[in-house]
């Protein structure tokens, strides 16, 4: 266990610490502090002090098993034969963090008839691509593929592990970083080192995006992350081959614990994919205008989103729900009409390219976080917009 | 069928306080409900008990006004309730919250079934229900939508995944996390109301648990909230000018150069 170390020519004795302090594990005695043995460096201390005089002292074993968690994993998602976006945007994004801290980018993948995507892979800027191809690994089944990345991590002791915030990968995320006793943040908008720490900042939206927090993993390896997809750029190809490919045995007890009986896809109705995403609003005013809407969307070839307003009056399907409750979207443009802008709606915008808001009120909020606005009657706008494409 | 339903207190509104200090939520002061997605579990655990019999027990780790959410739970039709509640808990992450529960859970017995919400209106990560199958090694699934069979040794449960869904089938006991909107939840009976008022809710804290302080609270947690703050939006909306029609011409522009 870390201990709390108070560094005497930063400290001005103003006891901020010893006020905070939840078990009472600080005393000054004798013009000199002493950190009694109670103390479970919970780092409360840390934050209340204003002028950065206490610090984690790591001691020599901590410090030690840190160093050895080397080199930057990123978790890739496919299916069909395909890399998922989120992969590849997680592999630009674990690009840049590796060169940071001048460490490897390395990138798993795990599945069945797996060697085009390995392949594949290595024609991205990474250094290693780590594959364990197994028949019982052909579909997604959380009990098996916790086991296979908690043994990969083991082996390779990475420093950092990002996984994408897809379904599936917001099931396998926390049972890793449980079997690793790691912290782990979920759906991460943002990522960056800290300079002086070399710690991963992971910033994620709480409170339905009213606020945003952001989270480190000071002491445990490895710091891991799930992370939204659409955020960052996704990596190019390049032109040769840059990575290699290893293999790594891993241990797969067949199971009859937990068994997918079937894989069914579906029609998306509005995949978070969509380039572009109208947003249909109250404002919208009947649902008899809903139609003129559906065809502007088929003309710029975007899908259909709602406001909860819209949903509860029963105008449309709930699974059109945009928002806190209802899906989160991040496409290339948001159209949003007449939509108020509240913040459990814009919670599920927010990460879009830039957002496009027809209102008729000057000063509701969705202004505040539109990039291009009309003030004016949706109806009509709507009915030009049609005349002019 | 003997069902646990994890349930948390959660603010009411999302205003929410943060100490300055620990950038911990404050949660003191401010009156809880229960987490909205928990009623679905609940629900989905009376559901199971109305077919086949058993029990429903509620588990929840908070400060001691969480009593209140679990009569309210009783109320609807819960068996029993324990609370699990020590200042040594405060600050707790989803892996920290995840051992202390897994810990209440041992305490109450044999169970066959688990069931979460699928995530918290505050925190919400969606780390707990998996958190507890891993700490508890027992097999867990998650964003359940519909729970297509049960019997006394297998569950199978239907689960959406980005483009579709899968039947997935599990031995109990297990722990599986419950979509939003899985089913309507009930409202509270006359009845209930009665038995919650004779029902004494169990209060746990870390002695009796038998739990490792130094993995509780925020001792307990890899993760530390650094800071938080309010996003700014420093966009400032460019209000397009001129006539209708021409605004309309302006936006049409404006979509096929930000497409490309
Ligand atoms: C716990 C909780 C969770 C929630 N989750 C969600 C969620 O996930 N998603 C969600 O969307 N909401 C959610 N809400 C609801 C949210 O607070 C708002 O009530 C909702 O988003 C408002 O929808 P709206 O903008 O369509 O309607 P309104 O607020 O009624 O706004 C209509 C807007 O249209 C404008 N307008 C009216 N007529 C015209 C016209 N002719 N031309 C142009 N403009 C016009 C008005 O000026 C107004 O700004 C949640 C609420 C709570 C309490
Ligand atoms: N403190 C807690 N007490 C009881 N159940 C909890 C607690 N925290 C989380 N849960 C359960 O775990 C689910 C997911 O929570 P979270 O991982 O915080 O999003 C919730 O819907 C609850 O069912």
């Amino acid at each position: 266990m870390a201990q709390i170390r108070i560094i005497k020519d930063r400290c001005f004795e103003c006891m901020a610490c010893i006020d905070n302090c939840p078990s009472k594990s600080i005393a000054f005695e004798g013009g000199k502090f002493i950190i009694k043995d109670n103390c479970n460096a919970c780092g409360v201390c840390i934050s209340s002090c204003s002028f950065n005089a206490i610090v984690f002292d790591e001691g020599q074993e901590i410090i030690q098993r840190k160093r050895e968690y080397r080199g930057v994993f990123i978790y890739c998602e496919h299916e069909n034969g395909c890399i998922k976006d989120v992969s590849l945007e997680l592999i630009c994004k674990g690009r840049e963090i590796a060169n940071q801290l001048g460490e490897e980018l390395s990138v798993i993948v795990i599945g069945h008839k797996i060697d085009n995507i390995a392949i594949e892979l290595t024609y991205y800027d990474v250094n290693k691509v780590i594959k364990v191809d197994n028949s019982l690994l052909e579909t997604f089944n959380e009990y098996l593929y916790v086991d296979v990345l908690e043994q990969i991590i083991n082996v390779f002791n990475p420093q950092i592990v990002l996984i994408g915030a897809t379904k599936y990968g917001m099931a396998l995320a926390p049972g890793v970083a449980t079997r690793l006793k790691t912290g782990l943040t979920a759906d991460c908008t943002e990522l960056e080192i800290e300079n002086e720490t070399g710690l991963l900042l992971q910033t994620r939206p709480a409170f339905g995006g009213n606020l945003l927090a952001r989270i480190i993993c000071p002491i445990h390896r490895p710091q891991m992350a799930t992370v939204r997809p659409g955020i960052f750029m996704p990596a190019n190809k390049e032109f040769e081959r840059k990575g290699f490919i290893e293999e790594v045995p891993v241990i797969i007890n067949k199971s009859e614990k937990v068994e997918i009986v079937e894989r069914v896809a579906k029609e998306s109705i509005c995949s978070s994919n969509a380039e572009i995403i109208i947003g249909i609003g109250k404002g919208i005013g009947k649902p008899e205008n809903i139609p003129m809407v559906k065809k502007l969307a088929n003309k710029l070839g975007a899908e259909l989103g709602a406001t909860r307003a819209v949903i509860d009056a029963g105008w449309m399907d709930c699974s059109y729900q945009i928002g806190q409750t209802g899906r989160v979207v991040s496409p290339k443009i948001y159209i949003a009409l007449g939509i108020s802008g509240a913040v459990q709606h814009t919670a599920g915008i927010i990460s879009s390219n830039t957002i496009i808001a027809i209102n008729r009120d000057k000063d509701a909020p969705i202004f505040k976080i539109a990039s291009i606005g009309i003030v004016g009657d949706v109806m009509e706008i709507l009915n030009l917009l049609l005349d002019e494409i | 069928m003997d069902i646990i339903v994890c349930i948390k207190q959660v603010p009411n509104s999302n205003q929410v306080k943060l100490n300055s200090v620990t950038n911990v939520i404050e949660r003191g002061d401010m009156k809880g409900i229960i987490n909205p997605n928990d009623l679905f579990a609940l629900e989905e655990a009376m559901k199971i008990k109305d077919c086949f019999g058993g029990t429903v027990k509620v588990i929840s780790m908070g400060v001691p006004s969480t009593a209140f959410l679990l009569k309210k739970a009783v109320s609807l039709g819960a068996d029993e309730a324990v609370l699990l509640s020590d200042p040594a808990f405060k600050g707790s992450d989803t892996l920290a919250t995840s051992y202390i529960l897994s810990a209440g859970i041992k305490k109450m017995g044999k169970f066959d079934l688990i069931i979460c919400g699928q995530h918290t209106a505050d925190g919400g990560t969606g780390h707990v229900g998996p958190g507890i199958g891993i700490t508890l090694n027992i097999p867990y699934i998650v964003n359940v939508n519909h729970i297509e069979n049960i019997s006394n040794y297998t569950i199978q449960c239907r689960r959406d995944n980005d483009t579709g869904y899968d039947i997935i089938k599990a031995h109990l006991p297990c722990v599986i996390s419950v979509a939003k909107n899985i089913n309507q939840p009930r409202f509270v009976s006359l009845n209930g109301i009665k038995k919650a008022r004779r029902t004494q809710i169990k209060v746990w804290n870390s002695e009796e648990l038998g739990v490792n302080k130094n993995l509780c609270g925020l001792a307990g947690s890899p993760t530390r909230v650094k800071e938080t703050y309010t996003p700014c939006f420093l966009q400032t909306c460019e209000f397009l000018e001129g006539s209708p029609k021409e605004q309309a011409k302006e936006i049409i522009n404006r979509i096929i150069k930000l497409k490309c």
